[in-house]
């Protein structure tokens, strides 16, 4: 019989733990996590498998733990609220931008965990704003300074997957206009006023990934795991790459052949190829990984 | 349970639609089944719309030449997070009522409309130029005894059977999987097995029929993919794209990939037969040998 490995919240923490470096502030984020400064970005993925409770639902705490542990990580500092202040200012207004998906939701304990921290930086709750649909109306989110963008990851029917970069959709009242070529160029989202600019982490939920769609709505929990992870950067082209990479893993795995997604998630490569939104090939992402590594799939 | 049969027998009647063209859920499906009581309106959407009910998927049914939908939800009055779901989708034809059920198939049980499918509290099935899915998460025992049951209610409702596209029946039946036959008229399609190309390389639109099935013979496993054109014109066009972007430097009309496997295409009058990933160049030609003809 394997033992399993435990891994006190201590270790996790310390296991996070990279030397801080100076930087200088410029926009709310240091100009080194900007994705298009740089030839190579930094992704963290963080997986600790106490974050589900026994339905199935996550944690608060162990999912604040865990957003800690990636936030300090990609600041390259110890103490969490100094690593977010390094994305966040006090005089900022925040909009989370969610995902209601009613089959996997972002869920109320990670955009609690987010909202705590952006409060710990300084910024007062009346300028914390929660959202996904019907942002692209929603007076709080046009005037909002920062966005952080946080969702699950799923296998979507027409764009491949559902993953940071096509949650910027609610954004706009007409969604069709961008499901050309299944939904190639998702990544011109991201030059709209409301979102230029202004998405400091990008937050791919992994705790129970869907894999595979099925039926109308493209659901069934027969295609979910138990993943336990987040992944978190600032590179939204570079977070869904690593999200995708998981997901096809775990196709490859659970099918015993390469099955493909159908439609294949060209919209994040093209993000890269065509927009120069981020980075998508894997070979530049610097993974930082935390935590469990058992069943990993990357 | 016995009650829910009842209700059905007594309510034997055909799907009827409305002169809107809507669906009437009440002609084929109860108010309560087995102490799930229907919540909230029944919801029917258009192509227009489909998009706000089944975020992700509208795309999928648009491609197959959707009409109209109808759904109702169902919730036990002890726990209404435990509901059922029941979608009935108007394809407008049969051929395409199949084609979007193939796209989620993984296995084919055939004891409920003309062909179903049950996993983990997702139940599809098709019949007629109908698709229906009806949804009881979490799958239990008792919930998939409700499923099955509103099921066969709606199958029997749906009075005849549609016809399956006709350019299934060209590919050959030799190390076939059934369950793997994919049909469809969009070439997203294409790369449901296997990836082509996310261009239209194959000249596939609403007026061709393509069908790609995955073979397994022995070790070995092929993709197959029909073509039919409506046109012997538009067939060899697509031929031609064929060979130029997928096969170049072939020289003739079977190549050796990088990945030392064999694919090969073949124009047999209106209609494309691809052969992809064989293990030789004689598996081509046997598979090229043994496609149904043109009537």
């Amino acid at each position: 019989m394997s033992k399993k490995k435990v891994i006190t919240r201590r270790e996790f923490i310390k296991g996070t733990s990279i030397a801080a470096i100076g930087s200088s502030l410029s926009w709310g984020a240091p100009a080194w996590l900007r994705p298009e400064s740089q030839n190579a970005t930094d992704v963290v993925l963080v997986r600790n498998q106490d974050v589900l409770d026994e339905s199935g639902s996550p944690k608060y705490d162990v999912v604040l733990e865990m957003l800690d542990a990636a936030v300090t990580a990609l600041a390259k500092t110890k103490d969490p609220i100094t690593a977010w202040k390094q994305f966040i200012k006090p005089h900022d207004v925040v909009g989370i931008k969610t995902n209601a998906w009613n089959f996997l939701p972002t869920t109320s304990p990670v955009e609690n965990a987010i909202k705590k921290r952006v409060m710990d930086v300084g910024v007062p709750e009346t300028n914390i704003g929660i959202k996904d649909r019907g942002v692209h109306a929603d007076p709080f989110f046009q005037k909002a300074t920062a966005l952080i963008n946080a969702r699950p990851m799923r296998t979507h029917h027409w764009a491949g997957v559902g993953s940071c970069l096509k949650n910027m959709i609610t954004f706009v009242p007409n969604p069709w206009i961008y499901h050309d070529d299944t939904c190639a160029d998702l990544a011109k989202l991201w030059e709209l006023p409301a979102i230029k600019g202004k998405v400091r982490l990008n937050i791919l939920v992994m705790f129970t990934p869907l894999f595979h769609s099925v039926g109308p709505h493209g659901f069934s929990p027969e295609y979910t795991w138990k993943y336990y992870g987040l992944i978190v950067g600032v590179d939204p082209v570079a977070v869904d790459t690593t999200g995708v990479r998981i997901i096809q893993a775990k196709r490859l795995r659970h099918f015993g052949e390469d099955r493909p997604l159908n439609p294949p998630a060209h919209h994040i490569s093209l993000a890269d190829t065509r927009h120069h939104l981020g980075i998508a090939d894997p070979g530049k992402i610097n993974l930082i990984k935390i935590g469990i590594s058992a069943d990993g799939l990357i | 349970m016995r009650q829910v049969a009842t209700f059905f027998l007594l309510f034997s009647t055909v799907v009827t639609m409305t002169s809107r063209g809507n669906i009437e859920l009440d002609r084929f499906l109860p108010q309560e089944i087995a102490g799930y009581r229907k919540i909230g309106p029944d919801v029917q959407h258009t192509p227009d719309d489909l998009y706000q009910y089944i975020d992700g998927g509208a795309e999928l049914f648009i491609s197959y030449g959707f009409r109209d939908m109808a759904g109702r939800q169902y919730a036990r009055a002890e726990d209404p997070d435990d509901t059922i779901t029941v979608d009935i989708f108007d394809m407008g034809h049969s051929f395409n009522a199949f084609g979007v059920f193939s796209q989620g198939c993984e296995t084919i049980q055939t004891t409920i409309g003309q062909a179903s499918q049950y996993a983990g509290g997702l139940l599809t099935l098709w019949k007629g130029r109908f698709y229906i899915s009806i949804m009881g998460f979490p799958g239990t025992e008792q919930k998939k005894e409700v499923v099955f049951t509103l099921a066969q209610g709606i199958a029997r409702s749906i009075p005849e059977e549609g016809a399956y596209p006709p350019v299934i029946a060209l590919l050959p039946p030799q190390g076939l999987v059934p369950a793997s036959i994919r049909y469809f008229h969009h070439h997203t399609w294409q790369n449901s097995h296997f990836f082509i190309s996310s261009e239209n390389i194959l000249h596939i639109d609403n007026h061709t029929e393509a069908v790609l099935a995955r073979y397994k013979e022995d070790d070995s496993t092929y993709l197959v993919m029909a073509i039919l054109y409506p046109e012997i014109t538009k067939a060899r066009a697509a031929h031609r794209s064929f060979l130029e972007k997928y096969l170049p430097g072939a020289g003739g009309d079977i190549k050796k990939r990088d990945d030392g496997r064999w694919t090969g295409c073949r124009l047999q009058e209106k209609l494309l037969i691809v052969v992809f990933n064989a293990a030789s160049p004689e598996k081509i030609d046997h598979v090229f040998a043994n496609v149904g003809k043109v009537k």
